[in-house]
């Protein structure tokens, strides 16, 4: 008993050791955001800032709306990823429960947009934004991110795992297939629909060429467009970056903190506790 | 039940953020857009904006993307509200900027391959090499066209001759030189005074002659630090001769397109190599560049060759460690005219229907060029003022008192020959490539001259050849 | 019960499909069949087409060295990146299986790379990687050419993408082996079996269904790598780190050379399309649905 327990321990502190060593450059990019230009590089290396300084969050705020860019990325990825949720977990539905004509060929073009290089459709999709009039709107910027294969996929894996065992049982009770699938299936697959919607908020959340594309005015940028205006190309200095790349992890790291302990509430479990 | 609750919770706020952001953008939303744009995405907001300020007469709304981030986007929001408040108010015009993804030409080519007009800009900040992209364009507004009906604030001979060059073909003027900065040789005097040196290096055969001195008498590390690409070596091409040599065929794409390199056959880049040779022999030559900036503040450098725009990042790092000071490139011979070619961006019009937008858009330009604006760029920015003019004003007599080295950048592109122009390399991107992959392979030693030579006439030959198959001349 | 189908129980799967489909369709699939119409033509920096040349222009960049040396670097930096990440992953997940009372924190720290934006992650590094005066150089006194030496570029790279898969692959790793119920490991350890053979029974199998979606993704996601190049070496030294997807991008945005671009696309679509056919393969062998 008292050797697993000191196991345990072990355990934990070499969790945290290793927690503090990936986040390592996260925690130096904060650092740098404190720091003043000449600091940062220099021959005997700085780990923190030896004067801290705010100046680069000013900075950050006075050259930029952030604040404005901020609130349009979060209620861009939001609503996007809402839409990714519901669109994804009607297509792994089908494609999990359904056995009908041409199933695996359908399942099989979803994958391919995963294999298609996004960068290379980008001009056309911005010739049909702009063709439907909706260049500089919310709906411009989500179009092309409502629906992602990726997170069709990780459904219809999650769906896959119980598909006949309570497919059989809800149909005994009589239960249709509408009902079925909001009053039994979704609410069971909480743990991996909020997964989905975290790496999905994360994924747009992190846009930059094509919200960046599709808009030509201030007050529709997102918070990584604001964060290459205080890239400073030509002098390379760091600081004002760095606090916008602090600033934008702030909300994301919230999302995460937030939903951490659903994520990890296990995949299974989900179906076996509910 | 609870995760019900939080979803509700979520919606709501969601909610609450749409509406605040919808208010937003009615308030900034100009009155000439058509109202479809924004009722797609939310449900029309409850009410007007607040103060919609009524205009004496019509305003004109123009358009300005430029790509330009940090201290400098700065300045350009600044030079921008000044014209809003003087001119533009005047004149019933109200230019908005827009900034672009570096270098500004993906959301121009998107625009412009779906024609698509009421997302184009009325006035747009494009780097030389890009100047290729609407040379051949439709709706491209040429400044000479505005020029020549000799009512301007300015005549070309207020700008910098070879920055007026540099957006010149076939004599007439496609865009106005807007930021100006040039190769600039920056020296550790306190290196220099131990090895008894006062001056910089004229040549670059001067120039490896004390890099090992430098080394070896001081802290510096390495002698040299620079990465030569397409733009540092076109410096050293057309700085050649007695009044400058031209990179590429056609004056360098001035007088028609630019399918071959002429460097190659004048002899002017054999003549670089081999100089460049006695740079590399020296063995204290570093051809990578890394954070070049912060090596030279830190000592490791006991010179470096870069933009004069970097005179304020060098000043602010370097602070009191040490004394330096900027001179111009070392030329390839003796005899040679020297000088700088210009680096920067241009501004250009796009035509997008109205002919009182682009009106306006030329009031703008004009406004850009003065020595006022111009002047502008010497608070913080390294950049040469386009206009000569500036020189008379106060703004720019204090910042030269302050430093006299933005002096210097200024000075050497005056005297500059309007033969020393950035070409219009077609493929830039790739020939900047090769040329930089041979000249590091060059200055560690794993290729000779010779190779070094045939990689880059070879390399350019064969993106100009790509160039021209997908854009064959007509 | 049984009864017969009704047209509208038959369309039934088809109309849950619907709204997925008419994205794709329009974001991805009629964008795609242009690109692969418009690979057979010369096109354009406007856009335009010029010429029809059959597949001459598939030809012409398969004869050129960087574009073979574009798509080789892809399939090494698939290769070095995929399995490793989902390694750590798998081990960092078994790790942090039991709840403990500081879980919150170590759980939240291995995953937290996920919510990095990769341009934002290639500038921190690119700091830390600087030869000369960069963190690790300086603190650890060494003087590794981390991105300018052709060797070392790539890995340099590597490192960055798997720091950023791990924490991705952690997450689902981690519910997944969650999720594997108690009695068949309780059984395993009665039997003697050692943590490792544990997991080699047990737990790869069992999370299986999650390590394919991660294998699938990730390999799609490690081929259309490019903003890591773009940032930190823009493609050098010598080319060591071009990417297939750089080279498509750098055709298109810095020269507007869609003659290039569009077969570029298609090969790559190709090859990403073939690496993931060989995951699907796996599926109908090594998947395990329960």
């Amino acid at each position: 008993m008292k050797s697993s327990k000191t196991l345990e321990l072990i355990i934990q502190i070499l969790c945290i050791s290793l927690a503090l060593l990936i986040l390592f450059p996260i925690f130096y990019a904060v650092s740098v955001s404190f720091m003043e230009h000449r600091e940062v590089l220099s021959k005997t290396p700085h780990l923190l800032p030896k004067n801290p300084t705010t100046g680069n969050y000013v900075t950050a705020f006075t050259r930029t709306t952030l604040g404005r860019y901020m609130l349009n990325s979060f209620l861009i990825a939001a609503v996007t990823s809402f839409f990714r949720l519901l669109f994804a977990a009607m297509a792994a539905y089908s494609f999990a429960f359904f056995e009908f004509r041409g199933k695996k060929i359908l399942f099989a073009l979803a994958m391919t947009t995963l294999m298609i290089p996004p960068d290379v459709l980008i001009v056309s999709n911005y010739a049909t934004i702009s063709k439907l009039g909706l260049i500089n709107t919310y709906t411009g910027i989500c179009s092309i991110f409502l629906v992602s294969a990726a997170n069709l996929f990780l459904v219809r894996q999650y769906f896959l795992s119980f598909a006949s065992s309570i497919r059989d049982a809800a149909q005994i009770d009589g239960c249709g297939s509408f009902r079925f699938f909001t009053e039994i299936l979704l609410p069971i697959s909480k743990p991996i629909l909020v997964t989905v919607f975290i790496s999905s908020f994360v994924n747009v959340w992190n846009q930059y060429l094509w919200p960046l594309l599709v808009t030509n005015r201030n007050e529709m940028r997102t918070i990584q467009v604001g964060i290459t205006m205080l890239k400073d190309r030509e002098s390379s200095i760091f600081g004002p970056v760095m606090a916008g790349v602090t600033i934008a992890l702030i909300p994301t790291v919230l999302v995460f903190i937030v939903f951490q302990r659903k994520i990890v509430s296990g995949m299974m479990s989900g179906a076996v506790k509910e | 039940m609870k995760p019900r609750k939080l979803l509700s919770l979520f919606f709501a706020f969601v909610l609450l953020l749409s509406l605040a952001a919808c208010q937003k953008e009615n308030q900034a939303k100009p009155n000439t857009e058509p109202p479809k744009a924004q009722t797609d995405t939310q449900k029309p907001a409850e009410q007007p904006a607040p103060t919609p300020t009524p205009a004496p007469t019509e305003v004109v709304e123009i358009s300005f993307w430029h790509s330009m981030d940090g201290v400098f986007a700065e300045i350009v929001n600044q030079q921008v509200t000044t014209f809003n408040d003087t001119i533009g108010k005047e004149k019933g015009i109200k230019v908005t900027p827009v900034f672009q993804n570096w270098p500004g030409t993906e959301a121009l080519t998107a625009a412009m391959s779906t024609d698509d007009v009421k997302n184009m800009p009325d006035v747009i900040q494009l780097y030389s090499e890009s100047v290729n992209l609407i040379q051949n364009y439709e709706r491209t507004v040429w400044a000479e066209d505005y020029l020549a009906k000799g009512n301007s604030a300015f005549q070309k001979s207020d700008l910098i001759p070879n920055a007026v060059a540099n957006y010149t073909i076939n004599e007439r003027m496609i865009g106005l030189p807007y930021t100006l900065s040039s190769l600039m040789l920056y020296y550790n005097q306190d290196y220099f005074k131990q090895i008894g040196m006062e001056t910089a290096p004229k040549t670059i055969a001067e120039m490896a002659e004390i890099m090992p001195k430098l080394v070896e008498k001081t802290d510096a590390e390495f002698g040299l630090n620079v990465r030569v690409q397409l733009y540092e070596l076109e410096n050293w091409i057309a700085t050649q001769g007695s009044d400058g040599s031209w990179f590429g065929n056609n004056n360098s794409g001035r007088s028609g397109a630019m399918t071959e390199l002429a460097a190659d056959k004048d002899g002017s880049l054999e003549k670089f190599l081999g100089e460049w040779q006695k740079v590399v022999d020296s063995g204290v030559y570093k051809a990578t560049r890394d954070s070049i900036n912060d090596e030279f503040a830190a000592g490791m450098h006991a010179m470096v060759i870069m933009s004069s725009s970097r005179i304020p990042t060098i000043k602010n790092l370097v602070g009191d460690a040490f004394q330096w000071n900027i001179a111009p490139i070392p030329t390839v011979s003796a005899s040679d005219i020297g000088g700088c070619t210009p680096s920067g961006s241009g501004l250009f019009m796009l035509n997008r229907g109205e002919e009182k937008q682009t009106n306006a858009a030329w009031e703008f330009m004009q406004f850009m060029v003065s020595p006022e604006a111009q002047a502008m760029w010497l608070s913080g920015t390294g950049y040469i003022p386009v206009n000569t003019k500036t020189k008379e004003l106060d703004a720019y007599k204090a910042a030269v008192a302050e430093d006299s080295r933005l002096q210097i950048p200024y000075e050497t592109s005056l005297k500059s020959s309007t033969k020393m122009v950035q070409s219009f390399c077609p493929n830039s991107g790739t020939v900047d490539g090769v040329i930089k992959e041979a000249m590091i392979a060059f200055g560690n030693g794993e290729a000779d001259k010779d190779k070094t030579y045939q990689a880059i006439v070879e390399g350019a030959a064969k993106a100009f050849e790509e160039y021209y198959r997908a854009n064959p001349l007509k | 019960m049984k009864k017969i189908k009704s047209p509208v129980r038959k369309a039934e799967p088809y109309l849950w499909l619907l709204p997925a489909f008419v994205l794709f369709a329009v974001f991805t699939f009629i964008p795609f069949l242009q690109t692969l119409w418009k690979s057979l033509f010369i096109v354009d920096a406007f856009g335009n087409i010029r010429q029809f040349v059959a597949f001459e222009n598939y030809a012409y960049i398969l004869s050129d060295p960087r574009f073979r040396q574009a798509v080789l670097n892809s399939l090494y930096f698939v290769v070095l990146t995929v399995p490793i990440s989902k390694i750590l992953g798998l081990l960092l997940a078994l790790l942090a299986n039991n709840r403990r009372p500081t879980s919150v924190f170590y759980e939240t720290g291995f995953a937290l790379p996920m919510a990095m934006s990769t341009s934002v992650v290639a500038m921190i590094f690119q700091l830390l990687y600087v030869p000369s005066l960069g963190f690790i150089n300086t603190f650890f006194g060494w003087k590794v050419q981390w991105l300018n030496s052709p060797k070392i570029a790539m890995l340099s790279l590597a490192v960055i993408q798997i720091w950023l898969s791990t924490g991705y692959a952690f997450v689902f790793l981690l519910s997944a082996v969650r999720s594997v119920p108690e009695e068949i490991i309780e059984s395993a350890r009665l039997e003697g079996a050692s943590p490792f053979r544990r997991m080699i029974d047990i737990y790869l199998p069992l999370t299986s269904p999650t390590m394919f979606y991660l294998i699938i993704t990730d390999i799609a996601y490690a081929m259309m790598m490019m903003s890591l190049s773009n940032i930190l070496t823009d493609g050098g030294p010598n080319g060591a780190t071009t990417t297939i997807i750089q080279y498509i991008y750098k055709q298109m945005a810095a020269t507007g050379n869609y003659t290039n671009a569009n077969p570029a696309a298609v090969i790559a679509f190709i090859m990403t399309f073939a690496a993931a056919m060989l995951g699907f393969l796996w599926e109908k062998k090594g998947v395990h649905y329960q």
